[in-house]
C-alpha cells in the first residue's frame, strides 16, 4: 500500500480533527465489552462473597518478587531476540528470507507446557540431547518463556521496521554514520513505541503463564492461583489473588504510560521501497546461523522430542488416534477469533492513539489488565458471568470466541496502534477537507493505514488461540475437542504417543496460514 | 420488514422448540476421566443402547466446580469422575442410585447415602527406582526418613495427592497429618505437576522414588518405557496403600433418569470392568472379573479402612495443610 504525497494546504484555524470522535468512542466502548467481562465478574465475586486470602503475607511478598523478577528478565531477553530476528529477516538480503521470517514467528504456537516438557525431555540424566541437569527454577522458566515469547516481539515490530522512512537512515549514512550507529541512533528510537508495546505483550503474558512455571517449578502468582483453583472449591481466595495480580498489571501499565515517548513518528513523505542490505559473507554467516540456532532451539528440539515419542510408541503398538477433526476445530476457531479480535482492535487502537487522555487510559487498563490474568481465572469468571447473566451463551462457540477476544485483544491493539501512530492524522484531515465523508475517509484512508498492524496482530491472536487451554477447557461446547485439549488430556493420562502426535500436528497446521499472512502483507 | 420479523419469529420458535425437546437430545456426561480412556466405552455404549452421548471432558475438580456453579440448571445427566473427593463435592446435586446397582459393589467404594458408586479401583503406591538400593518404606511414615531426603517425587497440587492427604486427615486427624506433612517437607522433596512426570523421573533416575497412583507405571510401560521403575505397595495398612475408586453418579436434575441409569449399569457390566482391567490397568469393582496384569490382586493389598464419603468435607483442610507445611 502506498500513500501519495499530500498536496493539500494544512489549515490550522482550529481543531478540525475527528469530528467523528463520538462514533469512535461508541465503537471502542462496544469493543471493550468482552474485555470487561472477567474483571467485572471477579469484582462482583469478591464484593459479594468477601475477599479472602488463603496465602500468608510473607508468601505473598515472595510471589510478588518472583513474578516481577521473571517478568522483567523474560521481557528484556525476548525483546532482544525478537528485535534481532525481525531486523535480520526484514532488512537483510538473506536466502529464503520469507521462510525465515515465518519460522521465527512459529514458536509462538508451541504451548508453554510443551516447550517446558521438551526442555525436560532434552536434558537430565536420560536426556534426549544433553546429559546436563535440567535447569529447574528461575533459569528454566526464564529460558523457555524468553525464547518462546520472542515471536510476539518479532511480529509486532516487523510492520514498524518496514514503515520507517528510508530517508532518515540514508541521511545518517550519508553523514558518515556506520551501520551500527545508524541502527542505534536512527532506527531504534523510531521503533521505541513498537518495542514498548511488544515488551508489554511479553511481560504481561509471562505474568499470566502457567505451563512453563509449573513444570519448571518456579513460584509465581499464577502458579499459586492455579493451585488454589485445583485444591479448593471455594473460589474467593483465587479471585482475590487474581485481582491483586490485575492491579499489578495496571500499575505496570500506568508507569509505562507516564514514561511513554510522545515522539512523532509519521513522516509526510511518500513511502518507497527500500533496497535490502547486502552483508559481507561472514556477516551473512552469522545472521543465518543465529536464525538457524533460534529455529533449532524453539522448533527443532520440540519436534525431535515429540517425534522420538511417536516413533517409540508406534514401535510398541501404540496408536496416534485420529486428529483430523481436532485440527479443523482448532484452525477454524483460531481463524474466527483472530478476525474478530482484529475487527474489535481497530476502534480501540483509534481512540487510544488519536484521543490520548484519561478515558483512553482507562480503556488501555481494562484491555491489558485482562490480558495479564491467568486464563483459568478468565475462564471461571466467564462461566460465572454466563450462568448468571447470559445463560443462552453458556458453552457456545460464540461465547468462547468473545472470551478469546477479551484475552488476546492487546496482541492486535498493540501493533494496530503502532501502524496508526506512523500514519499522519493530516491524511485524514486532508481527506475530510477535500470533501470525503467520514465513512469514505475511514474506508479509504484510515483502515488501509491500520491494515498491516491489524494483520500482524491477527496472526499473533491466531497462534495464541491455537494453543490456548484453560479457558477453552471451561468454555467450549461439549465435544469441541481441539488440538491443545488433546495434547493436555493425552499428557495427563500418560498417552505420550498421542500427545506428541497432536503436538506435531499443531505445529504443521499452523505453518500454512501463518506463511500466507507473512508473504502477503508483512514482506515486501 | 414484516417478512423479516416473521423470519426472526419463526427462527426463534424453532430454537425454542429445540430447547424444549431436551428429553430427546443426547445424554450429557461430564467426564473427569480422559477421552483416551473413555471414548472406546462411549462408542460401545452408543452402539449397544442406541442412546447418543454428549461428553464434556475436563479435570474432575473443574467439572465438580462447574456443576456447583450450574446447580439445578445443569445440562449434565451423569458425572463420571476420577476420585471420591470430586464426587463427594457434588453429592447434594445427585440422586440416590437403585439398591440393585449399589449391591454390585463393595460398600467401601460408594457414597454412604448411595449417591455415587465406584467403577474401578486405583491404589496409591510408592514408585521405586530399581537401580538404587535404598531400603523401601514399610509404613507411610518411613517415607519421610532422611534416606529419601532430596530424592522423593511428590505432586502436592495434584488432585490424587490432595485426596490422599484428605484420607490421612480422616485416619489420624488434623494434627497428625500436619506433623506428617511437616516431616515430608523437611526432607525437601522434589515437586512435580502430576503423577506421570514422577513416574518418568523415577524411571530415568532423576529421583529415587515417589508417591503416585499405581497405573501410571503400567501406562508408561505400554509406551515402551518404565523398565527401571517398580510399583511398591506399602504393606502397613495405612493410607500409603489407599484404594481410591473412580466413580459415577446421576444428577438429580436429569430429565432422562432411565438412560442415565443404563449408562451407570453399563460401566458396571462385566465387559466394561474387564476393559478397565486390561486397558487402563485398574482394579475391577465387581466380582468375577480378572485382575489387571502386573499388580497383586486387590485382596492382597493391605488397604486402610477409610470412609471415602468424608473425603470431600476435608479436602479444603488438606489443601490448607499442604500449603502451611510449605510444600507448595
Amino acid at each position: 500500500m502506498t500513500v501519495g504525497p499530500i498536496t493539500a494546504p494544512r489549515s490550522r484555524a482550529g481543531p478540525v480533527r475527528y469530528r467523528g470522535g463520538r462514533g469512535w468512542w461508541a465503537a471502542a466502548g462496544i469493543a471493550l465489552l468482552p474485555a470487561l467481562i472477567p474483571p467485572v465478574s471477579l469484582i462482583i465475586q469478591v464484593l459479594g462473597g468477601g475477599a479472602a486470602l488463603a496465602v500468608p503475607s510473607a508468601r505473598l511478598i515472595e510471589l510478588f518478587a518472583n513474578t516481577l523478577l521473571l517478568t522483567s528478565a523474560v521481557t528484556l531477553t525476548a525483546v532482544a531476540i525478537g528485535l534481532a530476528t525481525a531486523w535480520v529477516t526484514t532488512r537483510v538480503d538473506l536466502p529464503f528470507r520469507k521462510g525465515w521470517m515465518t519460522l521465527a514467528a512459529l514458536p509462538l504456537v508451541v504451548p508453554s507446557y510443551v516447550a517446558a516438557l521438551s526442555l525436560i525431555a532434552a536434558t537430565g540424566a536420560s536426556g534426549v540431547l544433553f546429559e546436563i541437569p535440567t535447569p529447574y527454577g528461575f533459569a528454566g522458566a526464564w529460558l523457555v518463556l524468553s525464547v518462546f515469547t520472542a515471536p510476539l516481539v518479532h511480529l509486532t515490530i516487523i510492520p514498524g521496521l518496514r514503515a520507517i522512512d528510508p530517508a532518515t537512515e540514508e541521511a545518517a549514512t550519508g553523514l558518515g554514520a556506520g551501520r551500527w550507529r545508524v541502527f542505534m541512533t536512527v532506527t531504534l528510537p523510531q521503533l521505541k513505541p513498537a518495542l514498548v508495546s511488544s515488551g508489554l505483550l511479553v511481560g504481561l503474558y509471562t505474568v499470566s503463564d502457567f505451563g512453563a512455571v509449573s513444570l519448571l517449578r518456579f513460584d509465581t502468582f499464577t502458579r499459586a492461583i492455579y493451585t488454589l483453583y485445583r485444591g479448593q472449591l471455594d473460589r474467593r481466595p483465587s479471585a482475590t489473588l487474581s485481582l491483586i495480580l490485575m492491579a499489578l498489571a495496571v500499575v505496570i501499565l500506568v508507569l509505562e504510560r507516564r514514561y511513554r515517548s510522545r515522539a512523532t513518528l509519521h513522516s509526510r513523505r511518500p513511502r518507497r521501497a527500500r533496497p535490502l542490505l547486502t552483508l559481507r559473507s561472514w556477516q551473512r554467516g552469522i545472521s543465518l546461523s543465529m536464525l538457524a540456532t533460534y529455529a533449532v532451539v524453539t522448533l527443532g528440539i520440540p519436534i525431535l522430542v515429540m517425534t522420538t515419542a511417536v516413533v517409540r510408541g508406534l514401535g510398541v503398538g501404540q496408536s496416534v488416534g485420529s486428529l483430523g477433526n481436532e485440527a479443523v476445530r482448532s484452525l477454524s476457531v483460531a481463524f474466527l477469533a483472530a478476525g474478530a479480535t482484529a475487527l474489535v482492535a481497530f476502534p480501540v487502537a483509534m481512540v487510544t492513539t488519536r484521543k490520548p487522555g484519561r478515558l483512553s487510559g482507562w480503556v488501555e487498563s481494562v484491555v491489558w489488565g485482562t490480558y495479564a490474568l491467568p486464563h483459568i481465572t478468565v475462564g471461571v469468571a466467564a462461566v460465572g458471568f454466563a450462568l448468571q447473566w447470559a445463560r443462552p451463551l453458556y458453552q457456545t462457540l460464540i461465547f468462547l470466541i468473545i472470551i478469546y477476544v477479551a484475552i488476546f485483544l492487546p496482541q492486535a491493539v498493540g501493533s494496530a496502534q503502532d501502524s496508526l501512530r506512523r500514519a499522519s492524522p493530516d491524511l485524514e484531515d486532508a481527506s475530510r477537507g477535500l470533501g470525503r465523508g467520514p465513512m469514505a475517509t475511514l474506508m479509504r484512508i484510515t483502515l488501509p493505514l491500520a491494515v498491516p498492524g491489524l494483520l500482524a496482530g491477527g496472526a499473533l491472536v491466531f497462534m495464541s488461540v491455537m494453543k490456548e487451554l484453560p479457558a477453552t477447557l471451561l468454555l467450549r461446547p461439549n465435544g469441541f475437542e481441539t488440538l491443545a485439549i488433546r495434547i493436555w488430556s493425552s499428557t495427563a493420562e500418560g498417552f505420550l504417543t498421542r500427545a506428541s502426535a497432536a503436538g506435531l500436528v499443531l505445529l504443521v497446521v499452523s505453518i500454512v496460514p501463518l506463511f500466507l499472512v507473512m508473504s502477503r502483507e508483512l514482506s515486501d | 420488514m414484516r417478512r423479516l420479523i416473521s423470519l426472526v419469529l419463526v427462527g426463534g420458535l424453532a430454537l425454542a422448540a429445540c430447547g424444549g425437546s431436551d428429553a430427546e437430545g443426547p445424554l450429557v456426561v461430564y467426564s473427569g476421566r480422559g477421552e483416551e480412556l473413555v471414548s472406546p466405552l462411549i462408542e460401545r455404549f452408543e452402539a449397544e443402547s442406541g442412546i447418543t452421548l454428549d461428553v464434556r471432558y475436563a479435570g474432575s475438580n473443574e467439572l465438580a466446580a462447574t456443576l456447583l456453579a450450574e446447580g439445578d440448571e445443569t445440562e449434565a445427566d451423569v458425572f463420571f469422575a476420577q476420585d471420591p473427593a470430586s464426587l463427594g463435592a457434588v453429592v447434594e446435586l445427585m440422586s440416590q442410585l437403585p439398591q440393585e446397582t449399589l449391591a454390585l459393589v463393595d460398600p467401601k467404594f460408594q457414597d454412604r447415602a448411595g449417591r455415587w458408586i465406584g467403577t474401578s479401583g486405583r491404589v496409591r503406591v510408592f514408585i521405586d527406582n530399581t537401580a538404587d538400593d535404598t531400603p523401601l518404606p514399610a509404613t507411610i511414615d518411613e517415607v519421610t526418613d532422611s534416606a529419601w531426603a532430596g530424592q522423593l517425587g511428590v505432586a502436592p497440587t495434584n488432585g490424587s495427592f490432595l485426596a490422599f492427604v484428605a484420607a490421612m486427615i480422616l485416619e489420624r486427624g488434623e494434627d497428625g497429618t500436619r506433623q506428617w506433612l511437616e516431616a515430608l517437607a523437611a526432607t525437601d522433596p522434589v515437586d512435580f505437576e502430576g503423577n506421570s512426570p514422577i513416574v518418568a523421573a523415577t524411571d530415568s533416575g532423576e529421583v529415587a522414588g515417589g508417591l503416585v497412583n499405581h497405573y501410571y507405571l503400567l501406562r508408561l510401560r505400554a509406551e515402551g518405557l518404565g523398565q527401571n521403575a517398580e510399583n511398591y505397595f506399602i504393606p502397613a495398612g495405612d493410607v500409603g496403600s489407599l484404594v481410591m475408586p473412580a466413580g459415577v453418579g446421576v444428577l438429580a436434575a436429569t430429565e432422562r433418569p432411565e438412560a442415565a441409569q443404563e449408562f451407570v449399569e453399563f460401566l458396571l457390566s462385566e465387559e466394561t470392568q474387564a476393559f478397565f482391567a486390561t486397558d487402563t490397568f485398574e482394579f475391577p469393582v465387581i466380582a468375577g472379573v480378572p485382575q489387571p496384569e502386573g499388580v497383586p490382586p486387590l485382596s492382597e493389598i493391605n488397604a486402610p479402612d477409610i470412609d471415602l464419603s468424608g473425603l470431600a468435607d476435608v479436602l479444603d483442610v488438606a489443601t490448607r495443610l499442604v500449603a502451611e507445611a510449605g510444600l507448595v
